[in-house]
Parts: structure tokens; C-alpha cells; sequence
């Protein structure tokens, strides 16, 4: 008798635990969770002036992954967003400028210079997690709208981030940005890019 | 050094006889100096060999006008590069000490001769800020020395033999550490192995190709000081003509760049604002045919004309002819 009742609790056990399981592995999961843990990794790898970013994103991720209230799904994108700005507002602030490129050693090159190639991989990165984080776009433009008005960056990053503020605005359903802040000459520069 | 040209042409006969038209020169094919790094032949011949692997975008047109090419393919822009660059140097070659004068009195073409800055330009060669050598077309700059001082000179080249310099299409470039280095500080080093590192380096190629081309007043497409409120103000680091080496330069690297394969969107965004780079050394009016992804076209879709989209269109005004001289024998 008493080995009956050991070998039905254990079904029952198993069966429970099965249930358990079946469970967790079909329940619903908020979608950018992977996509922020994976890019935040990427940025790790590549810029480690943004690691702690990436840290706080991707701790902000395995909080997030408790829970798939649509209320917490705004607050995460909005954390997203701030996160993305506290990171943009580091980049912004180190952008080279005119005359870091006037004292470049190696202004005289042909090739880009150091000074404009570090700059480049910091916006160009601002825009790679923009767009493949739908939840940060709004943040991105005007991050990139910023960095094209700074008048005393250097032109070809500026052009950049000009192209990239035209055309995340125009994705979010915004108007042509055409401001006077920003030359022709950037403007132009920026047509393809 | 009769003999050695007697050898030469020897060889090129050889080869022109017993290989179809088509396959002559199609490829690039650079002889190094010994004392250039094994490992630095061996990545600049695999970046060559990948190159030809692509397949290049030219959206607008452009650069099958400025190259001049039958066709946009790595074929065809690889027997441009072949028709321009050859032996390649090292670092630490010093031109002044291996100079050998053929012929004095030699005879070149009356045609103006450029403004050059042989210090800043083609004489020394470009350094990155540790004072690393990038690469440098000497092969222009020993031609434009010799005419000036109205001789014919060769470039004694370890391991490989005299050169003689008769045209801007000598062809000799020195590199250095500074071609083979990350181009990001904060990247680990292997990654000057990955595509975008080969492409930039293939990019650097076609720039200092241009260097052996041009005659007159368009010889070897010299760089100009940069004016005031310019970026590089000072520098010897700008174009004077639409159809230059920047020109060539920004073409290829936004060609190659739709073309890579593995390249990240950081690393696209990297050579876009290298194009934009490029672009912006050019002070002349440059001909444009807008793309399918032109900001022009977006606004035009989106109801606006803004007005840098109503510039003129300027046509060919500020390309100087690319033909090479040479000097007359």
C-alpha cells in the first residue's frame, strides 16, 4: 500500500513538473528583450565607452523578462529611450571638433583621420542600435538633429547625422527636416549617406 | 640598366604572345620590395584576391564615368588598378638614396607644370598620428622631381630591380604599419583582417592609383592647401579638380561598401562619413546624378524642394584630362 502511494505521488509529481514546464516554454515573452540583450553585448564588445549603457540595458532586460504587462512594456521603452539618450549625450559631448582636427597629427593624410574615424564609430553606432530598436527611433532623431546643428563639428559627421535625422524623422511619419542650422554644403554632403 | 629594360621588355613580349588579348593585365599584380613585411604582402594580396570576389554598386553611374570603365564589375576596376599600380616599398625607403639618373636633359612635355608640394604630398609619405606610414604614391611624385629637374630617373627597388620612371604611371607605392592598423582605437586588432579593413585598404589602393594618372596641369592629380573656413584649413589635403583622387576615392568606398558582404551598419555608417570625407576635400563643383536613395529624391517624394536639391546641375567643367604624360625618348 505504502509503495502504491510513493509511485502515484511520483506520477503526479512528474506529470506537474512536465506541466510546469510546457508552460514556461510556451508563455508569451516581450519581444525586444533579445534583440536589447544581443545589441547590448555587441556594444559591449566594440565600444567600451558605452559598456556601462550596455550593462544598464542589459540588466534592464532581465528585469523586464519576468513580466508581459503592456504597462511595463512602456515604462521599458521608455527606460530605453532614456538609457539611449544618457549614451547619445556621451557621444555628443566627445564628437571631435574643428580643432582637434587642426591638431590631428595626422590631418595632413590622405586617408580619413583618427579623430574623424573614432567620431564616425560613435554616431554610426547610435544609429545601428536605433535601427534595430524601433522603441529608441523618436529619442534617435533628436539625438541626430542635435549632433548635425553642432557648429563646430566637423562636417562629414555632420552630414551623417543630418541624413540620419531626415530619414528616421520621415520614418516616424515627420516632415522633411530642412533647418537653416545646417549649411548647404552639409546638406549636400549628406545626399547619399 | 639597358640590359635590365632589354629584360623587361623581354618579359612583357613573352607574356603578350602567349596569352589571349583579353587576359593581359587584367589583374592587379604588385611586386614588393624585400624588406616589405611577408604578412604585409600576404594581407594586401588576399585583400586584392577578396576584391575581385565583389560585385561593385555604382547606383548613380558615376564611377563608370569618372574610371572611364567599359563596365562596373571587379574586373574592370581591377585592370584600372592594374594599369596604375606595381611594386610596392617599404616604409623606410628613402627615394633620395636610391635614385639613379638614366638620361640628363631628358625631354618632357611642354605642358604647364602643376603646383605641387612635394613635402606634403607625394615626396613624404602619409602618416597616421603615431607617425605611421599609410601609403604614398612615390612612383608620381620621383616623375614630377625628374621633370622639373629635366631627367630621366630610376627607382632602384630591393629584390626587384631599377625602374625606370618615364610617366606618372610608374606606379611605385610605399606603405607602412599605418595601412595595416584598426581603424577604430577601441577595436581588438584582428579585425584589421575582417572585410571592411580589406575594403578600406582597397580603397586606399584606387586613391593613390589616381596619383599615376594626369598630364599638363592635371599631372598625377596633386593635392592643394585646403582654404580658410575648411576643415583641413592649411593642409595640403584637398582637390582642385572634380575627377581627382578624393573623387575616385569616395566613389570606391561607397561602391564597396554597398557591395560588402559582412560589413555591420556601424561599419557602413564608417565609410559613409569616409565618403562624406572625401567629398568635402573637393572644392570645385562636382557632377551628380541623384540615386534611388538620394535625399534630394526623398524630399521630392515627401512634397518639398529644398534648396540645396536646386543647385545646378554642373557638368563636366572642373575634370581635367586624365591622360598620362610621359617623357618624350
Amino acid at each position: 500500500m505504502r509503495s502504491l502511494s510513493r509511485v502515484l505521488f511520483s506520477a503526479v509529481f512528474f506529470i506537474a513538473a512536465v506541466a510546469v514546464g510546457v508552460w514556461l516554454s510556451v508563455r508569451p515573452q516581450p519581444k525586444a528583450d533579445i534583440s536589447l540583450a544581443v545589441n547590448a553585448e555587441a556594444h559591449a564588445q566594440i565600444l567600451p565607452l558605452e559598456s556601462e549603457t550596455a550593462a544598464k540595458a542589459a540588466a534592464l532586460s532581465q528585469s523586464s523578462s519576468v513580466t508581459d504587462n503592456s504597462d511595463d512594456d512602456v515604462n521599458i521603452a521608455d527606460a530605453k529611450a532614456e538609457d539611449y539618450k544618457t549614451w547619445a549625450r556621451q557621444i555628443l559631448n566627445n564628437l571631435p571638433r574643428r580643432e582637434d582636427l587642426q591638431n590631428a597629427a595626422d590631418a595632413d593624410s590622405e586617408i580619413t583621420p583618427q579623430v574623424i574615424r573614432e567620431g564616425a564609430a560613435d554616431v554610426a553606432a547610435l544609429f545601428e542600435y536605433a535601427s534595430q530598436n524601433p522603441v529608441v527611433k523618436k529619442a534617435a532623431v533628436e539625438v541626430f538633429k542635435e549632433c548635425a546643428e553642432q557648429s563646430e563639428g566637423l562636417d562629414p559627421v555632420r552630414a551623417y547625422c543630418y541624413a540620419k535625422a531626415v530619414r528616421l524623422n520621415l520614418e516616424l511619419g515627420g516632415d522633411f527636416w530642412d533647418p537653416q542650422s545646417v549649411s548647404d554644403a552639409i546638406k549636400n554632403l549628406a545626399r547619399d549617406l | 640598366m639597358g640590359r635590365m629594360a632589354g629584360q623587361l621588355g623581354f618579359g612583357f613580349l613573352l607574356v603578350a604572345v602567349t596569352l589571349p588579348l583579353s587576359a593581359i593585365a587584367k589583374n592587379t599584380t604588385l611586386y614588393y620590395s624585400e624588406k616589405v613585411l611577408a604578412e604585409h604582402q600576404q594581407l594586401l594580396n588576399a585583400d586584392l584576391v577578396h576584391f575581385r570576389d565583389l560585385v561593385p554598386v555604382d547606383a548613380d553611374g558615376e564611377l563608370k564615368r569618372i574610371l572611364k570603365l567599359d563596365n562596373v564589375s571587379a574586373v574592370d576596376m581591377d585592370q584600372w588598378l592594374s594599369e596604375r599600380v606595381h611594386f610596392v616599398v617599404e616604409e623606410t625607403y628613402n627615394p633620395n638614396q636610391s635614385l639613379v639618373i638614366e638620361r640628363k636633359n631628358a625631354k618632357y612635355p611642354l605642358a604647364a607644370v602643376p603646383v605641387v608640394n612635394l613635402a606634403a604630398n607625394e615626396a613624404t609619405p602619409q602618416q597616421s598620428p603615431k607617425g605611421r606610414v599609410v601609403m604614398s604614391n612615390i612612383g608620381a611624385g620621383i616623375y614630377q622631381l625628374a621633370k622639373n629637374r629635366q631627367l630621366l630617373l630610376s627607382a632602384v627597388i630591393p629584390g626587384v630591380g631599377s625602374v625606370s620612371v618615364r610617366s606618372p604611371r610608374a606606379g611605385i607605392l610605399q606603405i607602412g604599419e599605418g595601412l595595416f592598423q584598426k581603424l577604430v582605437d577601441s577595436w581588438p586588432q584582428e579585425k584589421i583582417k575582417n572585410e571592411m579593413h580589406s575594403i578600406w585598404r582597397v580603397m586606399t589602393l584606387f586613391h593613390e592609383a589616381r596619383h599615376s594618372d594626369g598630364n599638363g596641369k592635371s599631372l598625377s592629380f596633386s593635392h592643394v592647401m585646403c582654404p580658410p573656413e575648411h576643415n583641413y584649413f592649411g593642409k595640403y589635403a584637398c582637390d582642385s579638380t572634380a575627377n581627382g583622387a578624393y573623387r575616385v576615392s569616395s566613389l570606391v568606398i561607397k561602391s564597396l561598401s554597398a557591395a560588402c558582404k559582412t560589413c555591420t551598419i556601424q561599419e557602413k555608417g564608417i565609410f559613409g562619413i569616409m565618403t562624406a570625407d572625401h567629398l568635402n576635400r573637393i572644392l570645385v563643383p562636382v557632377k551628380r546624378t541623384p540615386g534611388v536613395n538620394d535625399l534630394c529624391r526623398l524630399a521630392e517624394a515627401n512634397g518639398k524642394n529644398p534648396a540645396f536639391c536646386q543647385r545646378q546641375e554642373v557638368g563636366s567643367d572642373f575634370e581635367l584630362d586624365d591622360a598620362p604624360e610621359s617623357v618624350e625618348l
